[in-house]
C-alpha cells in the first residue's frame, strides 16, 4: 500500500482577486476633508413687532483621516489542507479600509516558518522558495524567506481580497505540520511609498483631495509593522498551510467462490475450491490520491487464479482480466488494473482515487 | 407686561419688503465649535482642555461642542428670543446634551416643521409609521428664552454632536 506522501512549500504568489468593493452600508464614516458648517439664527421681537432673524457667523470643521485598517483570513483553523505537489493552493484574507479616505497599503505576505508560539495555527514549514504576483505581474522569488510586497488602494469602508497562492514541495512532509503566513497592509501616504504617520497629509477622499491632520487609529494585528506599537498604521492576520497526508484506509475479506462438490452453489472452503478476496481501499483524505498501489502476497497454501476468472455476480465484475485482478472505482467504473500476477504476489494499481472514494479490488485463488 | 409701541424706523421704510419694525442695536449672535482633548499641564496632570475645532483634526466619531453666545444691545426688552440651531450636516446629536439656562429646549426630527421636547418628538419612519423620534433623528433644535432680554443682556446655549 502506498499513501500518497508529503513534503512542502515551492511557490508563494500573492494575488489580488478582487479590487475596491464599494462602501457597504449607510454607517460609512464621514469622508476625511469634508467641511461641516454650523450657523444659528435667532429670532426676537421687540415692543412686540419681530425683528428681522440674526444669523451667527458659520464656522466649518475639516474632517480630518483617521487611518484605520484591519486584516482578516476567512480561512477555518486550521487552514487548507494541503499535499505534497499540490499546486495553486490558496491562503485567504480580507483587507477592510475602515478609515475615512481612500488608503494606499503595502501588502506583505509575512512567512513565519519559524518562532510561532502565539498564533491559533501551530508549527511551521520551511519555504524554500516564493513569487510575488501583483495583478499578474510576477516579481521575483524569495529564497532568502523575507517578507514579499506589493501595493493596492482601497477605498473609503471597502474591501479587498487578497490571496497567498502556493505550490507545495515534493514529499516528505511531516503530516499535521503548518505553514504559517501572515498578510500584513501597512498604511501609505498619496506617494504609494512614504509610510503614513500622524499629523499633516494629503488625503485622497470621497469629499476630494485636501491637505488633513492624519490620525492613525488602527488595533493590533498578530504580526503588525511595528510590534507592539498599536496604532502603527498596519494590521495583520494569519493563515497557514495545514500539511494533512492522505492515509488510505484498507480491508480485506474473502468468500469462497466455488468448490469441487458444491460449485458454485454455497461453496465451501475446503481443498480445491476458490476464494475470492475483496480488498476495499479508502480515501478519507481532503485530496485526491494518485497512483495507489496494492500488493497482497499469497500465503503457500494459496494458488493464484491467472486465467480469466469468472467474478461473483454479487461483485458485478464482468470485466474479463487475464492474470489481474478487477477494481470498481466510484468514480471510472470496474477495470483491470495494475500488472497483475508475478508468482505469488499480485500487484494492483488504482490511477485516482478521489477525495472520500472507496475502490474495491478483486483477486481470487484456489486452496491447496 | 407687554407694551405695544410702533416704531418706525427709518431704516425700515427703506426695507419696504421687510414688514418689521427693526431697532438698532439688536440681538448678535455667534457660533463656537470646540472639541475636547486631553492634555498634561505643567505639573504633568492630565486635564481636559477645549481647544476650537475649526483650527484642529476632528474625526468620524469625535464629538464636537457647539456653543451660541448672544448679546443684546437694543434700548427696549427683546421678547419671545428663539435661537435656532440645526443639527450640523454629516453629525449626530447626542441626547441629553442641548443646555441653554432659562431656556425651553426643543428638537425636531423633520427639519424644522414641528418641534417637541425631548423623547416627544415623533418621526415617520419609511414605511409611514410614526414613531418616537430617538436623538440621532434630531435634525433641528431651538431654545426658547423664558424671560426677555434687556439691554446689556448677554448668554449662551450649547449642545454636542457627534461626526458621523
Amino acid at each position: 500500500m502506498n499513501t500518497r506522501t508529503a513534503s512542502i512549500i515551492v511557490g508563494l504568489l500573492l494575488c489580488l482577486v478582487t479590487a475596491l468593493a464599494a462602501p457597504q452600508g449607510a454607517a460609512a464614516a464621514t469622508a476625511a476633508c469634508t467641511g461641516i458648517g454650523n450657523t444659528a439664527s435667532v429670532a426676537y421681537s421687540v415692543a412686540g413687532a419681530a425683528q428681522t432673524p440674526v444669523s451667527s457667523n458659520t464656522n466649518t470643521i475639516t474632517v480630518g483621516n483617521k487611518v484605520d485598517v484591519v486584516v482578516t483570513t476567512t480561512d477555518a483553523s486550521p487552514g487548507p489542507a494541503v499535499v505534497p505537489n499540490q499546486v495553486d493552493v490558496l491562503l485567504h484574507y480580507t483587507i477592510t479600509n475602515n478609515g475615512n479616505a481612500n488608503q494606499r497599503y503595502q501588502l506583505s505576505a509575512v512567512d513565519l516558518a519559524t518562532g510561532v508560539t502565539t498564533s491559533v495555527f501551530v508549527g511551521n514549514q520551511t519555504v524554500t522558495d516564493a513569487v510575488l504576483v501583483s495583478a499578474g505581474t510576477a516579481t521575483t522569488g524569495d529564497n532568502a524567506g523575507a517578507a514579499l510586497a506589493t501595493t493596492a488602494t482601497v477605498a473609503a469602508g471597502g474591501t479587498l481580497n487578497v490571496t497567498i497562492k502556493a505550490t507545495m514541495a515534493a514529499p516528505p512532509l511531516t503530516d499535521g505540520a503548518y505553514d504559517v503566513f501572515a498578510l500584513r497592509a501597512r498604511s501609505l501616504k498619496v506617494d504609494g511609498t512614504t509610510l503614513e504617520a500622524n499629523g499633516s497629509s494629503t488625503i485622497d477622499s470621497a469629499a476630494g483631495t485636501c491637505t488633513a491632520d492624519v490620525v492613525l487609529g488602527d488595533g493590533a494585528g498578530t504580526d503588525d509593522a511595528v510590534a507592539g506599537a498599536s496604532p502603527d498604521g498596519s494590521h495583520s492576520a494569519r493563515s497557514a498551510f495545514h500539511v494533512v497526508l492522505n492515509n488510505l484506509s484498507v480491508s480485506k475479506s474473502s468468500a469462497p467462490y466455488n468448490d469441487p462438490i458444491n460449485g458454485t452453489t454455497s461453496p465451501k472452503a475446503i481443498p480445491g475450491a476458490t476464494m475470492e478476496y475483496t480488498v476495499v481501499i479508502s480515501n478519507p483524505g481532503g485530496s485526491s490520491a494518485t497512483a495507489v498501489t496494492v500488493t497482497d502476497i499469497l500465503a503457500g497454501t494459496l494458488t493464484p487464479v491467472t486465467g480469466t476468472p469468472t467474478w461473483s455476480s454479487t461483485n458485478g465484475g464482468n470485466v474479463p482480466c487475464t492474470n489481474q485482478a478487477v477494481a470498481n472505482i466510484a468514480s471510472g467504473g470496474w477495470a483491470c488494473v495494475g500488472t497483475g500476477w508475478a508468482g505469488s504476489t499480485l500487484t494492483a494499481t488504482i490511477p485516482t482515487l478521489l477525495s472520500g472514494e472507496t475502490a474495491t479490488i478483486l483477486y481470487q485463488a484456489t486452496i491447496n | 407686561m407687554r407694551k405695544i409701541v410702533q416704531i418706525v424706523l427709518a431704516a425700515a421704510l427703506l426695507v419696504p419688503a421687510a414688514a418689521w419694525a427693526q431697532q438698532k442695536g439688536g440681538v448678535v449672535i455667534r457660533s463656537v465649535s470646540e472639541v475636547e482633548v486631553k492634555q498634561k499641564n505643567a505639573e504633568g496632570k492630565e486635564e481636559v482642555k477645549r481647544v476650537d475645532a475649526t483650527k484642529t483634526k476632528v474625526l468620524p466619531g469625535e464629538t464636537v461642542i457647539f456653543t451660541n453666545y448672544y448679546t443684546y444691545s437694543g434700548d427696549k426688552p427683546a421678547t419671545n428670543v428663539v435661537i435656532k440651531n440645526p443639527v450640523p450636516d454629516h453629525m449626530i446629536y447626542l441626547d441629553g446634551t442641548a443646555a441653554g439656562a432659562g431656556t425651553r429646549i426643543e428638537f425636531s426630527a423633520d427639519k424644522g416643521k414641528t418641534f417637541g421636547t425631548a423623547g416627544k418628538v415623533t418621526v415617520r419612519s419609511a414605511d409611514g409609521k410614526e414613531r418616537r423620534a430617538a436623538a440621532a433623528d434630531y435634525t433641528n433644535i431651538r431654545w426658547t428664552l423664558e424671560k426677555p432680554l434687556n439691554k446689556g443682556a448677554k448668554g449662551s446655549v450649547t449642545f454636542r454632536a457627534k461626526v458621523k
